[in-house]
């Protein structure tokens, strides 16, 4: 981390932020898109009704969940279904599962409900239209779905320690929009004021997923024994979130826009900034500073997880968040910039006690910081100018690209992965260059390498060429000269690691994205794929009116610890 | 075929790579078919004739003055002509000859005037007339798909025809030619083996937990 001066007001450089091992380590802030989201709702003191639940006692059917928004209607239609075990895979490959969901632009007539029918459950295979915004499906939790629909069938609330141990009755394996299977194109909905933000119809179509999920179970219990069922308790409702398991596919997606990754990238470290520049820190914010951090070691001690990489970096960060705790006083936080004193201070800790403390200080100070999530959308990737001169490209890749230059390919190492499409349902996967076939229909993860390519090819240009004329001769170059362009204007549009190498660990992108959307409790079940939490602890739809919706980070099940 | 603008651009895209033009370059061809499907023009069909053969190399002279290209390959070469055109002060304007899809170059003139800000003009050997400023297009005649000569110059004269402007999805496509362009972009697709499948994919194999 850097030795800042106290009060600073430099970003940190792109050379620290945008390596794998630190993106890798980041945790969800005020800033993710859960969370703008939820103050988004509360600002429109949303009111989510259910005007159709047509489910029977085991708990298939249909329903709608609708919400109005800037004085325009949204709906989540979910399918729910039986499903063989045999059948239940969170693979994107799966070809069946327990709900299906859209969310629709409007509320459905019984005509739409029906074509959607024929349709969301086959997912990928249906066919959809400009009128659905999102698609998604899920799989139930089998087992706690099941403990929890017993116990509450007895008239009982389910086990904490379940809970902390599941902490989702449903978990999702993909929820896709902008004009995937024909659904409305983002250019639709990226104007309107509930989706300007990124991602923000896909969070609502989970948040509504999980008020789904929970409703099923007290359904499904109030069916089994309708004289002694309970329903969910409200406590027990909001420490529910959604599951997701996550593979390969978001990984390609952060390579390929890298205005958008620049513009995440940038609200977080503006966010950080502003923070360390604060000289004084009120007595109220010190106090938020000490229960945060007793919400953190709380959090840490649930976050469990199988993966022996992952159980030994929360191992270290539970002990490098009690030393921090101790250097935490409301002595120190009284003295001058304690943000960035603090900050500096966690230099000496691991990276994901870096970060954790980064997002925790960010925490209290939305007045400061929120407005910065207005500038986390990209309405265009397309940044080109072909009058650049040859020397103007190689001045930009001596400033940006020192750390693509420093690469050693001749290691065979160093070009050992390679990133396709799988033709299974169109699934990315990862494969060695050297034994597998398919390396010649590779995505264009491999920036460093291509850098590498046009330093050796503009070493024979003229200086003073166009990129337009240089292009016009070796049109190869252009997606490089793009990306080139691109970071001279948005400095965090890079990763700087070299994805191509057999070392290279996709989880660490992963963790990145699924951080800024706002989830926790990452569960790596390898380098390719992780399962998460989505909306644990967040507000539920009766609890939008009241207000509070925005003290939920990193949540902690209570009675559970 | 009923489909949404991302399914026309990352078809054609991942078609045109499939085919031989570069990412990148791929990607703006991709550009080029949503912008005319959105402008009411058939993106897909434009596209097709202009990734068929395409092991003929297309380059564009050294010269200044107003370029003429001979057998021009509009998928190779579209693009640096409309960068050349606005961007590089010796180049007056373009006479593609026997060009394979004049109403591709449309499109890709199209996405370029609209990313730079600036106007440029188009004849057909048809006799249709084009002027594309901004996200507008004011044309004359009815697109041609067949291979034909096109003309593309910059500072259009004013015309009365009428406007264009791009509409949201969904877009329709003849079945015939959205499979055939599906065909071409699934030869990226790699077939799955027991490896990749164990090793190579993301999530797990069973979901009963």
């Amino acid at each position: 981390m850097n030795q800042a001066v106290a009060g600073e007001t430099r970003l940190r450089s792109p050379d620290v932020v945008m390596r794998l091992d630190r993106m890798g380590s980041f945790f969800p802030t005020r800033l993710s898109f859960m969370r703008s989201f939820m103050r988004y709702l509360a600002s429109e003191l949303a009111q989510v009704s259910r005007p159709v639940w047509q489910m029977n006692a085991q708990g298939f059917g249909r329903a709608v969940y609708s919400v109005r928004l800037a004085k325009q209607d949204y709906s989540l239609v979910a399918f729910s279904n039986a499903l063989k075990d045999e059948d239940r895979s969170d693979r994107v490959i799966a070809s069946a599962w327990d709900t299906a969901f859209v969310l629709f632009d409007g509320v459905p007539d019984v005509d739409d409900l029906d074509r959607l029918q024929k349709n969301a459950p086959h997912q990928e295979a249906g066919r959809f239209t400009g009128s659905e915004l999102t698609l998604s499906r899920a799989n139930k939790s089998t087992r706690f779905f099941e403990h929890v629909v017993d116990r509450l069938s007895r008239g009982e609330q389910p086990d904490a320690a379940l809970l902390t141990k599941t902490g989702y009755l449903m978990r999702t394996t993909a929820v896709y929009g902008n004009g995937k299977f024909g659904i409305a194109d983002r250019r639709k909905i990226m104007h309107r004021a509930p989706f300007k933000g990124p991602y923000q119809a896909e969070m609502l179509t989970v948040w509504l997923i999980r008020e789904f999920s929970m409703d099923l179970a007290d359904h499904v219990a109030s069916a089994r024994d309708p004289a002694n069922a309970v329903c969910l308790h409200s406590d027990v409702r909001r420490q529910l979130g959604v599951g997701n398991a996550t593979g390969l596919g978001m990984a390609p997606f952060l390579v390929n826009h890298p205005v958008l990754l620049n513009n995440w990238v940038r609200a977080y470290e503006t966010a950080l900034n502003r923070v360390r520049a604060i000289k004084r820190c009120p007595d109220k914010v010190a106090q938020t500073i000490l229960l945060l951090i007793r919400r953190a070691k709380a959090h840490l001690q649930q976050w469990s997880v199988d993966d022996e990489i992952q159980t030994a970096r929360i191992i270290t960060l539970r002990r490098e968040l009690a030393e921090i705790s101790d250097f935490v006083t409301p002595a120190r936080l009284a003295g001058p910039y304690p943000f960035a004193k603090l900050l500096d201070a966690a230099g000496a800790y691991s990276l994901e006690c870096q970060e954790l403390l980064a997002a925790l200080v960010l925490e209290p100070h939305g007045p400061l910081i929120d407005d910065l999530t207005d500038e986390m959308a990209s309405e265009t990737e397309d940044v080109f100018d072909p009058s650049m001169t040859v020397s103007a490209v190689r001045r930009l890749i001596d400033s940006n690209y020192d750390w693509a230059l420093q690469i050693d390919f001749t290691r065979q190492r160093a070009t050992e992965m390679f990133w396709y499409t799988s033709a299974a349902k169109l699934e990315p996967r990862v494969g060695n260059r050297f034994t597998e076939p398919g390396a010649e229909w590779e995505m264009p993860l491999d920036i460093a390498f291509r850098v590498r390519a046009l330093v050796r090819d503009l070493a024979g240009a003229d200086a003073k060429m166009t990129v337009a004329r240089f292009l016009a001769g070796k049109p190869a170059h252009r997606y490089v000269i793009q990306r080139i362009q691109i970071n001279a204007a948005h400095p965090y549009s890079e990763i700087r690691d070299n994805l191509i190498d057999g070392g290279c660990r996709p989880i660490d992108m992963l963790r990145f994205k699924l951080a800024f959307f706002g989830a926790s409790k990452f569960d790596p079940k390898s380098d390719l794929w992780t399962r998460i939490n989505m909306f644990q602890g967040a507000p539920l739809r009766g609890d939008i009116a009241a207000g509070d919706v925005d003290d939920w980070w990193l949540p902690v099940l209570e009675g559970a610890v | 075929m009923i489909t949404s603008g991302f399914e026309i651009l990352s078809t054609v895209d991942k078609a045109a790579f499939a085919s031989g033009i570069p990412r990148g370059q791929a990607r703006e061809i991709g550009r080029a078919a949503q912008w005319l499907s959105a402008h009411g023009i058939d993106g897909v069909r434009a596209t097709l004739p202009a990734l068929k053969n395409l092991t003929t190399h297309c380059q564009i002279p050294d010269a200044t003055g107003e370029i003429i290209m001979a057998d021009a390959r509009v998928a190779r070469c579209g693009l640096s002509v409309m960068e050349l055109l606005f961007f590089d002060a010796s180049v007056d304007g373009f006479e593609l000859r026997a060009a394979d899809s004049p109403v591709l170059m449309l499109g890709i003139a199209g996405v370029s005037a609209q990313a730079y800000g600036k106007a440029v003009g188009l004849t057909f050997s048809g006799g249709g007339v084009v002027v594309v400023q901004g996200g507008q297009l004011k044309m004359t005649g009815q697109p041609e798909f067949a291979a034909g000569d096109v003309r593309i110059f910059c500072d259009p004269v004013e015309r009365d025809d009428p406007v264009t402007e791009a509409q949201d999805g969904p877009f329709e496509t003849a079945d015939g030619h959205w499979q055939e362009i599906a065909a071409l972009a699934s030869r990226i697709y790699v077939p799955e083996s027991e490896s990749s499948r164990n090793v190579g994919a993301g999530a797990g194999l069973t979901d009963n937990d």
